[in-house]
């Protein structure tokens, strides 16, 4: 189960994700971040995984890719959320070497 | 310019004399060089002189034979053409009776015609319609067409005969009557087809039997009527009938399938094909329509999808399916084999099935095709139908090809397969006749692949949802030997009074629904407590669930314990049972209670008091009966202080609590425990462990555990493995090394504290109990009033052992 909640003001959009990014709920998030890319403008995407429980592999390339299209922030708590953003940094990083 | 020649006047060649013609020759019977063509060309001298030498020429050379009558029908003049035409020379035609010239059945009737034409002269053309002979010499007849024409001469009237030889002609239309006989007997005795003439407005010119049959309608009802009353008011409100005639106009030829209606108002399924007709200008000039009543075969192709539709549905395994499509398709088209292709994602190949005169030399039974080159691929790729009216007629790669000249199939039609718009194949059927399939197969197939798609989507899913069940069924056994392999504690054991007391207070209250509160400090078995109270319950047939609060991030919890509909929230893909719901009928563990958000505190009291919850998104109430049992390892009576746990729940939850004591208050346990755990790891690690040290053993009875019998068990476990030989292997120095001064100072108390504990632990055990044979009083071998002054002068508390 993944819960995905936004908030944004006019500076920032937050994504919170609870639970687990995998199989269909990556597809979830791929198809809201869809949704919501286009309203995010100029502003600071925070990408909020401290209550992330688990990532498969196609849900940690997406964060990635999400993370390369738009710098976002990274929240963390827990030593498992903390190294998935280190993986999500990686992988953007990968991506946008591919793009270019 | 040239002029032509001028001949001599000849006159007309007769007894003697010339017969001067001073009459011109009708127009409508103009032989060629007539005199309008020698006057185009002459300066008129005078146009008597110029139409005497014209007639004298054209008699020469006239192509129709030329006889010239007196009023008793005698010849007195005749041209070569005459003479050639019937045999004579013209010395011998002149003088005779003209009646001779003609067949002996006519002749009777001869003079009375003659003296009518002589009372009442006139050009006069007998044509076909009179159907004329003229008389050989050699007796031989033939048919001519004649003119008469009435001439003044100087020697009175005479009669100019033109007679035409009219074989060819006479021929041509008799074999044109027979084409019309023939054609008129066939469209007659058609029974099966309505065939038809409209007029360039739609109005019925011709009727033949079958269209009586199957509208009708007799002949003299219909015609002249518009062809409109034939179809079904709402072909009429949308100008069906003129769109056709225009469609027909502009393209040549209609063909189409519907509804139409009969003269009593029935309806029958028409299969029409409306042609244009044009004259040799390009004018249209009418329309021909041809119908047959299909509505048999439209029954019978319904009642084939009747029986397809059922048969698919009954067959949810996909090889099977195949069997049931290729008999159903077969009662509506012949064919040799049907094919079945399915796209494999997971290759990008396709899955190819024939069905048919199974020959493993020549039908693959079950092969892979690539998508590209080949026929089912294309029309899987480009979602268009695709018929092969003959092998020699298309291009595909060689494979392909080689395939179907293999199989010996010489035509075939292939149709896509989606579902939901989703392509997921094609269906294909094969014949070896040339020819024999074409767009009408296609257009059934295609109506039949509709139902084959959402069959092959039910069966594809069918035999996901079996391989799911499979895993799931795996997955089941699985925890089912994890539940088993945690319950290895099922007994629990031990058998100090601790322990002892916790176990009758278990029994005392699982019979009963009321609600648990295990408190302990972490790994002292508060799960095995838990399940212990289920196990010995009325609800043990029922499911055991548990949630440990702590593990769930708080967002999702209120999901996790009451669920949620579709759309609930975002990600909320699909509805999700909660835990509470789960625990219907059994029993439900939240562990670590003290964890649980405060928001959510109350909607779990309205669960326990209410019995019903909601699912997140829901707005209907679910009724639940479920026990709950609730852990902790915090003080929640200090939560509740702090306004960090709401009181009303904390009661509610604290009907009955089961404090499960530390290890190190069960001292005397830890031998039994230390050799079940010891038998338990070496048994699974296949180790036979005979003996273990004394001085290992008061090593490990010495010991505080604060992580109670969790750790004494991982301690256990990793002894057995760095144990070689027989005798149990203990590294008693990492105890020893994790002593710190405040622990040692723990491990030896002061009298008084020590004093103060044992007092302490025989009064959490008696529940507060001092008196009485049970009582604490009795247990430390003291009398009540001793123990109410030690318990004074030791400071304790009711609070601090209740």
């Amino acid at each position: 189960m993944l819960r995905i909640s936004i908030e944004e003001n006019v500076e920032v959009l937050e994504m919170k994700l609870e639970g687990r990014i995998a199989g269909p709920w990556a597809a979830e998030l791929s198809r809201v971040w869809v949704e919501t890319a286009p309203r995010l403008a100029s502003r600071k995407l925070v990408l909020d995984l401290s209550s992330v429980t688990y990532a498969d592999s196609g849900g940690t390339e997406l964060l990635g890719q999400i993370y390369a299209q738009t710098n976002a922030e990274l929240l963390a708590g827990t030593l498992w959320t903390q190294s998935l953003a280190e993986q999500i940094t990686r992988c953007g990083a990968q991506s946008v070497k591919r793009e270019l | 310019m040239r002029r032509p020649c001028r001949r001599p006047s000849l006159g007309l060649q007769s007894a003697g004399k010339k017969v001067t013609v001073q009459n011109r020759l009708e127009p409508n019977m103009r032989p060629s060089d007539s005199p309008e063509q020698v006057a185009a060309g002459t300066p008129l001298h005078g146009r008597a002189e110029l139409a005497q030498s014209a007639l004298e020429n054209l008699f020469e050379v006239s192509p129709d034979a030329i006889f010239v009558t007196d009023a008793q029908g005698v010849i007195r003049g005749a041209n070569p053409r005459a003479a050639e035409l019937f045999g004579h020379t013209q010395t011998e035609l002149i003088g005779q009776p003209i009646e001779n010239l003609v067949p002996a059945r006519f002749r009777g009737r001869h003079p009375s015609h003659r003296e009518n034409y002589n009372a009442h002269p006139r050009a006069r053309q007998m044509g076909a319609a009179m159907n004329l002979f003229g008389l050989r010499k050699d007796g031989a007849e033939f048919p001519v067409d004649i003119m008469l024409k009435p001439v003044e001469t100087a020697d009175g009237p005479v009669v100019l005969s033109f007679v035409r030889d009219v074989t060819e002609q006479r021929a041509a239309l008799e074999a044109l009557r027979r084409n019309d006989v023939q054609l008129r007997s066939i469209v007659e005795s058609v029974r099966d087809y309505a065939i038809y003439m409209l007029d360039p407005d739609g109005c019925v010119m011709t009727w033949n039997p079958g269209a009586e049959r199957i509208k009708q309608y007799t002949a003299d009802e219909i015609l002249v009527k518009h062809f409109s009353r034939f179809f079904t008011q709402d072909d009429l409100d949308r100008g069906r009938p003129a769109e056709l005639l225009r469609l027909a106009a502009e393209r040549g030829r209609v063909e189409e399938e519907g509804w139409r209606v009969r003269k009593d108002g029935s309806r029958f399924w028409a299969d029409t094909v409306l042609t244009a007709i044009r004259d040799d200008a390009g004018q249209l000039t009418g329309y021909s329509k041809v119908t047959r009543d299909f509505t048999d075969r439209k029954r019978a192709e319904e009642a084939v999808m009747l029986q397809l539709s059922n048969a698919l549905l009954a067959n949810l395994d996909v090889g099977k399916l195949l069997a049931a499509i290729s008999a159903s398709i077969h009662e509506v088209i012949p064919h040799d084999t049907s094919a079945l292709a399915l796209f494999d994602p997971a290759t990008n190949d396709m899955v190819v099935q024939f069905m048919g005169p199974y020959d493993a030399d020549v039908f693959p039974g079950d092969a892979r095709v690539p998508v590209d080159g080949t026929i089912a691929g294309r029309v899987f790729r480009t979602g268009e139908p695709f018929c092969m009216q003959r092998l020699a007629e298309i291009e595909f790669a060689q494979e392909t090809m080689r395939s179907l000249a293999r199989m010996g199939m010489n035509a075939g039609c292939w149709v896509p397969l989606s579902h939901h718009g989703k392509a997921i194949g094609t269906l294909g059927i094969l014949s070896r006749l040339e020819g024999s399939l074409g767009a009408q197969e296609l257009d059934i197939l295609a109506k039949i692949a509709v139902q084959v798609a959402m069959a092959v989507d039910n069966a594809m899913a069918f035999r996901r949802i079996a391989e799911l069940r499979d895993q799931l069924r795996q997955e089941k056994q699985y925890l089912e030997s994890e539940i088993n392999l945690e319950n290895r504690y099922e007994d629990i054991v031990g058998e100090s009074k601790g322990l002892r007391q916790v176990l009758r207070e278990i029994e005392t209250v699982a019979p009963t629904d009321a609600t648990v509160l295990i408190q302990g400090e972490s790994g002292t078995g508060k799960e095995l407590l838990a399940r212990a109270i289920h196990r010995l319950s009325p609800r043990s047939e029922h499911t055991f669930v548990k949630l440990n609060c702590a593990a769930i991030p708080a967002g999702l919890l209120e999901s996790e314990l009451f669920g949620h509909e579709k759309g609930a929230f975002t990600g909320a893909i699909a509805r999700k049972i909660g835990r509470v719901e789960l625990a219907n009928g059994g029993t439900l563990f939240l562990d670590e209670v003290g964890e649980l958000p405060l928001d959510l505190q109350p909607k779990i009291l309205r669960a326990l008091q209410e019995r019903e919850i909601e699912r997140l998104g829901g707005n209907r109430s679910i009724p639940v009966n479920m026990r709950l049992i609730a852990a902790t390892n915090r003080d929640l009576a200090k939560m509740v202080a702090d306004k960090e746990f709401r009181s009303d729940l904390y009661y509610r939850l604290k009907v009955f609590p089961v404090f499960a004591p530390p290890l190190r208050e069960r001292v005397s346990d830890i031998p039994i425990l230390v050799r079940h755990f010891v038998s338990t790891h070496g048994r699974r690690m296949g180790k036979t462990i005979e003996s273990i040290p004394d001085e290992t053993m008061e090593a490990l009875v010495r010991w505080r555990w604060p992580g109670n019998i969790r750790e004494l068990e991982n301690f256990l476990e990793r002894a057995v493995i760095l144990t070689r030989g027989p005798v149990l292997y203990v590294p008693l120095a990492e105890l020893q090394m994790a002593e710190d001064p405040q622990e040692a100072e723990q491990q030896n108390p002061t009298l008084h504290e020590a004093e103060r504990e044992h007092i302490l632990r025989v009064l959490r055990e008696t529940k507060g109990q001092i008196g009485g044979d049970d009582g604490a009083a009795a247990r430390l071998g003291l009398k009540r009033t001793t123990l109410n002054s030690k318990l004074k002068k030791l400071g304790i508390e009711r609070s601090d052992y209740m």
